[in-house]
């Protein structure tokens, strides 16, 4: 066989992914509850992981007109699509004024806009496939403060993909302005690779290429501490070994009063991490599958992987 | 790594069965392997399609049965004809020969049931002669093409043209084009020569005359032949079809000149001014008379289909036997109609424009609108061709993206909106096609609906993209959607691919193989060495 180079750095591509980790390990009935995010909503809830409090789903065109009533109680809320990917079509409030609503990016959001834009989310704009959507309407995480120096508004969350219901690697995903606040790698944030057993960030990427400095803050990006790191390893793992999908991307985002929540979870993960964090996956994920036999519980597969994944600093 | 194993066994099983068909049949049955080897016969099938209107012209004849006579091929210096038969269920069938098969034969169809089939097919196989080398395909047509007007007119008035021509003769005209022509003739032959040349002046009064007198506006050559016959010299029209290499393709008949010298008839070919013995054509009748007569049926569509005989003989076999001793053959695509086969050869291409799309997709990494958009893109480009294909396609889109961008300020909803810009693309391409036509350019946008609903249909992919992913994808996409219809056009206007997929089917189990090969491929994508490129560097710089 031919050996590429980077097969022999152990990185996962695309195709391998398919093959040799999802289809194997992900039943395709369980993909609905990882792409509506209300189902994996209640799953959450189902094992006690938390989650953002919902204000209200809008199902059907004539419920639109009752976005003002569900809003009217919370200054700041967030509207998005049940089935999107990539964080497309999701919008930020962050305060209702008499003039309308405003973005995170301190624009204003006439009340018609919001509706079309909710109309957009029903039509299926924004779910994967096309298909009619649900729009949900949600608390606005008011991001860790830990965050302020290197996120541009949007909101920076944690990426760990869990294999088996052991955590493989971690990544801190940045809003920049090139991504239009969201914290999505392809759309050109930043990703920072994240020592799995302290919490401490690695160097960042931007479309694929290496950053020490957020590209809009210029302020480093390297030895941060991410707060409650045991909780957010403990709340993947748990999502990991409780859905039934043996390779999964869960997103985890980090309030500051009520610490982490889940955003989503991702059946279909991205292979970027593996730049971010300077390592190839594949190597991870055969470790884990060597092991797995011997540990038993969740408590043992997060110390199996905070001790095996610890990254040396040189 | 078990799965992986159970796809190569697969696809190891379907490549040997398909192959083994193939070469069976490439050893027992000498099944040509390459395309456009030296043609020596031609399939012909000839579809006549009724349809009894019962408000047309002919109603008051109530009584006469349906009465349908039609001409069929000779043989020729060129051409013989090897086998023939008829499909005429619910018709009585004879062949007559009229004046001692020295000139033309006709099939005469009788209506026994009222409710009898709506089509009559005429198929034969025709050959060339030992020893006649093959004709250029490239001269251009002797005597004038007659696309539409060999289906027949059964309102035209015969009776007025015998009365033309027994009272109202123009003669003075006549005359004094025959003295014309004869002034610098030498022999009957430069005299039809001659007469050839002034007739096909459209602004001389006295031809317009005649042509009007003699509702002959349409064909010079039966004009010609009249006013040869006015000076006694023996001449008459020929009818034929022109047999050439192409796959199945539908014809027209062509009408050409003949004149007696000698015991021999000598057909005046208009290139080069020169008369010598037809032998470009298939020769179908001779007369001014149209291919088909019909008593009772008022509205005939007839088609004219050839194949070249790719196949040495099967279908001749299948067609004289209707059964062959090796079953691959007789069930092939080569027993369908010769028309049904046209839409094989073409739908035979998919699976292999397929199969480069997935190589295309997990192998290289193109993104491209839609997953298998480009192959009909590449199919559309088999009939617009790629220079004005790929221009129209990025015209197409670009109108299309504009559109969009405008109906997005109006804020409608997503399917409407889609349907709006179908719409705009549609009257834009008809305008597109109007104002180049008055200004004489043809883009060949009038080939066919296809190639312009496909295109049209792009627009929905491209939309669709530009909302999800922006503009920087869709602009991407569509690059890669030319690259990958680009790619794919070329293996389709392949001869080889198309033989060998259309006369092999079998080997699109091989394509099959591929494709479950392809499928288990969990390699790296092509583009993914671009992606990980400063990684790998990292990991380099850490290693050494």
């Amino acid at each position: 066989m031919l050996t590429s180079p980077l097969q022999s750095y152990g990185i996962l591509g695309i195709n391998a992914r398919n093959l040799d980790y999802l289809f194997p390990t992900n039943p395709r009935r369980l993909y609905r509850s990882a792409d509506s995010k209300l189902e994996t909503k209640k799953i959450a809830q189902s094992i006690g992981v938390p989650t953002p409090e919902t204000y209200g789903v809008i199902s059907f065109q004539n419920e639109v007109k009752q976005l003002a009533k569900i809003v009217r109680q919370h200054q700041s809320f967030v509207v998005k699509p049940a089935q999107g990917s990539g964080g497309d079509g999701i919008v930020v409030i962050k305060e209702v004024t008499d003039k309308g609503y405003r973005k995170a990016s301190g624009s204003i959001l006439e009340p018609g806009d919001l509706q079309y834009h909710i109309y957009n989310i029903l039509s299926g704009m924004f779910s994967l496939g096309g298909q009619t959507d649900r729009a949900i309407i949600e608390y606005a995480v008011q991001f860790d403060p830990v965050f302020d120096e290197i996120a541009y508004q949007g909101v920076p969350d944690v990426r760990v993909i869990v294999y088996h219901g052991v955590p493989a690697m971690a990544m801190l995903r940045l809003p920049t302005r090139a991504s239009d606040g969201k914290a999505n790698l392809h759309r050109g944030g930043v990703g920072v690779g994240i020592d799995l057993s302290t919490g401490m960030t690695l160097a960042g990427i931007q479309k694929n290429r290496y950053i020490d400095n957020h590209p809009e803050t210029s302020k480093p990006l390297r030895d941060r501490q991410i707060p409650h790191w045991q909780s957010i390893v403990e709340m993947a793992a748990k999502l990991g070994d409780k859905t039934g999908f043996g390779y999964l991307g869960v997103d985890i985002v980090l309030d500051r009063e009520k610490g982490p929540l889940l955003l989503e979870i991702n059946a279909r993960p991205g292979l970027s991490i593996q730049i971010a964090n300077r390592e190839g996956l594949i190597p991870r994920l055969e470790a884990i599958d060597a092991a797995l036999p011997k540990l038993s519980g969740i408590g043992d597969k997060i110390i199996f992987a905070r001790e095996k994944f610890a990254v040396n600093n040189f | 790594m078990n799965r992986t194993f159970r796809a190569v066994l697969l696809a190891l099983f379907l490549t040997a069965i398909g192959l083994s068909i193939f070469i069976h049949k490439l050893t027992a049955s000498s099944v040509p392997l390459f395309p456009n080897q030296a043609y020596n016969s031609w399939y012909v099938e000839a579809k006549l399609s009724l349809k009894s209107d019962e408000l047309g012209l002919e109603s008051d004849n109530e009584e006469t049965s349906t009465t349908i006579k039609f001409h069929l091929p000779r043989p020729s210096q060129r051409y013989e004809i090897v086998k023939e038969n008829f499909v005429n269920e619910g018709f009585d069938r004879k062949v007559e020969y009229i004046n001692n098969s020295k000139d033309n034969r006709i099939a005469v169809f009788t209506q026994q049931e009222t409710d009898s089939n709506e089509f009559l097919f005429y198929r034969a196989i025709i050959q060339r002669k030992e020893g006649v080398a093959p004709g250029s395909e490239e001269v251009p047509i002797s005597g004038r093409r007659l696309v539409d007007k060999q289906l027949v007119r059964f309102g035209e008035n015969t009776e007025r043209v015998k009365d033309n021509l027994n009272e109202n003769l123009p003669t003075a005209e006549i005359n004094a084009l025959l003295n014309k022509a004869a002034k610098n003739s030498s022999d009957r032959l430069s005299l039809a020569r001659n007469l050839y040349q002034i007739a096909l002046r459209p602004e001389d009064i006295r031809i317009q005359a005649i042509r009007r007198n003699l509702r002959k506006e349409d064909s010079t050559v039966e004009l010609v032949v009249f006013l040869l016959n006015r000076a006694n010299v023996p001449a008459r029209v020929g009818n034929g079809i022109l047999l050439r290499s192409q796959e199945v393709y539908s014809t027209d008949f062509i009408q050409w000149l003949e004149v007696q010298q000698g015991d021999r008839w000598l057909a005046f070919d208009p290139v080069n001014l020169s008369f010598s013995e037809q032998n470009r054509y298939l020769t179908w009748w001779y007369g001014s008379d149209r291919v088909i007569q019909a008593e009772g049926a008022n509205n005939i569509a007839l088609e004219v289909v050839v194949q070249p005989n790719t196949d040495d003989g099967l279908t001749r076999t299948i067609w004289r036997r209707g059964s062959v001793p090796n079953p691959f053959l007789e069930y092939s695509f080569l027993r369908l109609p010769l028309s049904s086969q046209r839409v094989f050869q073409i739908l035979v291409l998919i699976p292999i424009g397929a199969l480069i799309i997935s190589i295309l997709h997990q192998m290289i990494g193109l993104q491209t609108f839609g997953t298998f958009t480009p192959i009909l893109i590449s199919l559309a480009f088999r009939q617009t061709g790629i220079f004005v294909g790929i221009p129209l396609f990025v015209f197409v889109v670009i109108i299309g993206l504009l559109f969009r961008s405008y109906l997005n300020r109006l804020q409608l909803l997503i399917v409407p909106r889609l349907a709006a810009i179908l719409t705009a693309t549609v009257l834009v391409i008809g305008a597109l096609a109007i104002l180049l036509e008055s200004l004489d350019i043809s883009l060949g946008l009038s080939v066919s609906l296809f190639p312009i609903v496909i295109l049209a249909m792009t627009i929905e992919r491209a939309a669709m993209r530009w909302e999800e992913a922006g503009p920087a994808d869709t602009i991407i996409a569509g690059i890669g959607t030319i690259v990958a219809a680009v790619i794919g056009y070329f293996c389709l206007i392949n001869p080889y691919v198309e033989h060998w997929a259309f006369v092999f089917p079998e080997l699109l189990l091989l394509v099959l193989a591929l494709n479950i090969l392809v499928g288990r491929y969990n390699g790296y994508k092509l583009i993914e060495y671009f992606r990980f490129r400063s990684l790998q560097r990292q990991l380099r710089q850490t290693e050494g």
